[in-house]
């Protein structure tokens, strides 16, 4: 293989680089391969050196996978990723550990959520009128301008109203569901380590003693303990399959809430006088949410009063 | 020798070959030829990695013979990078002497 052909075999398998890029890895394999002729080896041997050309198109690609990776789409899509992962972490977390609890502590919660919805349904229809009554002040000729000041108006309400409803369902999210969930972590990695040091004592005493009648009540204890973790297991799998199911139903159900409050805001938008349309879409998937709970509710509750 | 030993300290000699002094392409290749007998195209492709790595810069340099060379320097990044490889180069191949020492002893 001569010079032209080694340049245009490599130019077409870089073809996906940018072209300086592709001039520039060029020249570099020219001035080598000119180089090598300078100390007496032939241009063909200098380009057989090389290897396998295909060989060495996949190396230089591998080395610019970094370049690639930089390009603004592949960053755009990896911050999506990125926010989606999270989210969907933190809907994670929410879900399992409202799983966690009995049913009386999801009946508060439910209360709770109720009490939370109405409470921003409140919020946002204080900003409403607020907002109507500021958008009432401007009324004056030309009446385009009018028109835009209180568009604008609008929007800076919608906005206002979304930010409250959403801080105040975060807030609720992480302070009475999540961090609750760590205090209950927290007694149950106690009891844990309680058990873990029980069984410590009763390894010491085997140790010291190393009669028959330890051993015999170790041996009891060992059956007790691995029948204990059986009907844990099965525990275990009933709460994956909850969840399982409680994620299939959670899902729609709030995705449909969102899209019904949307409806609403959409086709009864001025009949909706005096209630924040953002607390009807709240209240709305709160209801589903509510039906969803319901649902789990039932079976969760049969669990909790056998304990 | 091994192709695939080959492949995992190239990137060790490259790196501790231009951390003695700045370098263009030939010469590394030349000097690398010298420990390791390795496809000569496949330097340039890591010389490329390490760049975009930011474990090398490069310059241009002009030359008595033909056109300006390329020259790859070693950054401050590169100099830690190097010395944390080598530093896993030398526990890496003192396991493996352990382990083959160990071996024989059992056979």
């Amino acid at each position: 293989m001569n010079k032209q052909n080694f340049e245009l075999y490599l130019r077409e398998k870089l073809a996906i680089l940018k072209e300086n890029e592709v001039d520039e890895i060029i020249n570099e394999y020219l001035q080598h391969i000119e180089m090598k002729k300078a100390d007496g080896i032939s241009e063909e041997k200098a380009i057989s050196d090389f290897g396998d050309l295909d060989d060495l198109a996949i190396d230089i690609l591998d080395a610019y996978k970094i370049d690639t990776k930089s390009d603004k789409f592949e960053d755009f899509s990896a911050t999506i990723k990125f926010w989606l992962n999270k989210s969907l972490n933190y809907i994670n977390n929410l879900t399992s550990s409202i799983m966690n609890r009995t049913g009386r502590e999801i009946i508060t919660l439910i209360v709770e959520f109720v009490v939370i919805l109405i409470v921003i349904g409140l919020l946002t229809s204080v900003i409403d009128l607020f907002a109507r009554n500021v958008s009432l002040v401007f009324y004056f000729r030309p009446y385009f301008i009018t028109n835009i000041i209180r568009f604008f108006i609008k929007i800076l309400k919608t906005i206002l109203s979304l930010t409250v409803s959403l801080s105040v369902l975060y807030w609720f999210a992480n302070v009475r569901i999540l961090e609750a969930e760590q205090d209950f972590s927290l007694q149950k990695s106690f009891k844990e380590d309680q058990i873990k040091q029980n069984t410590k004592d009763i390894k010491n005493i085997d140790y010291i003693q190393p009669d028959q009648k330890p051993l015999k009540f170790k041996n009891k204890k060992d059956n007790k303990s691995t029948g204990k973790s059986f009907s844990k297991q099965l525990v275990a799998i009933n709460i994956l399959i909850l969840k399982i199911i409680g994620f299939l139903i959670l899902i729609p159900m709030i995705v449909g809430g969102v899209l019904l409050g949307i409806f609403f805001i959409t086709f009864f938008y001025n009949t909706m006088l005096g209630f924040g349309s953002w607390g009807i879409l709240l209240i709305v998937s709160g209801v589903s949410l509510i039906y969803f709970y319901l649902l789990i509710f039932g079976i969760n509750l049969i669990g909790g009063s056998s304990k | 020798m091994n192709t695939q030993f080959k492949r995992g300290v190239l990137e060790l000699v490259v790196l501790l070959s231009i951390s003695k002094e700045d370098m263009y392409g030939y010469q590394l290749v030349n000097k690398v030829s010298e420990v390791i007998d390795v496809n000569e195209g496949t330097i340039y492709p890591l010389l490329k990695r390490l760049t975009n790595e930011k474990y090398f810069d490069t310059y241009l340099k002009e030359s008595n013979e033909g056109p300006p060379r390329k020259y790859y320097r070693l950054t401050a990044l590169g100099v830690t990078y190097t010395n944390d490889l080598l530093k896993e180069w030398k526990k890496f191949v003192g396991q493996v002497d352990n382990f083959i020492k160990e071996e024989i002893e059992i056979e």
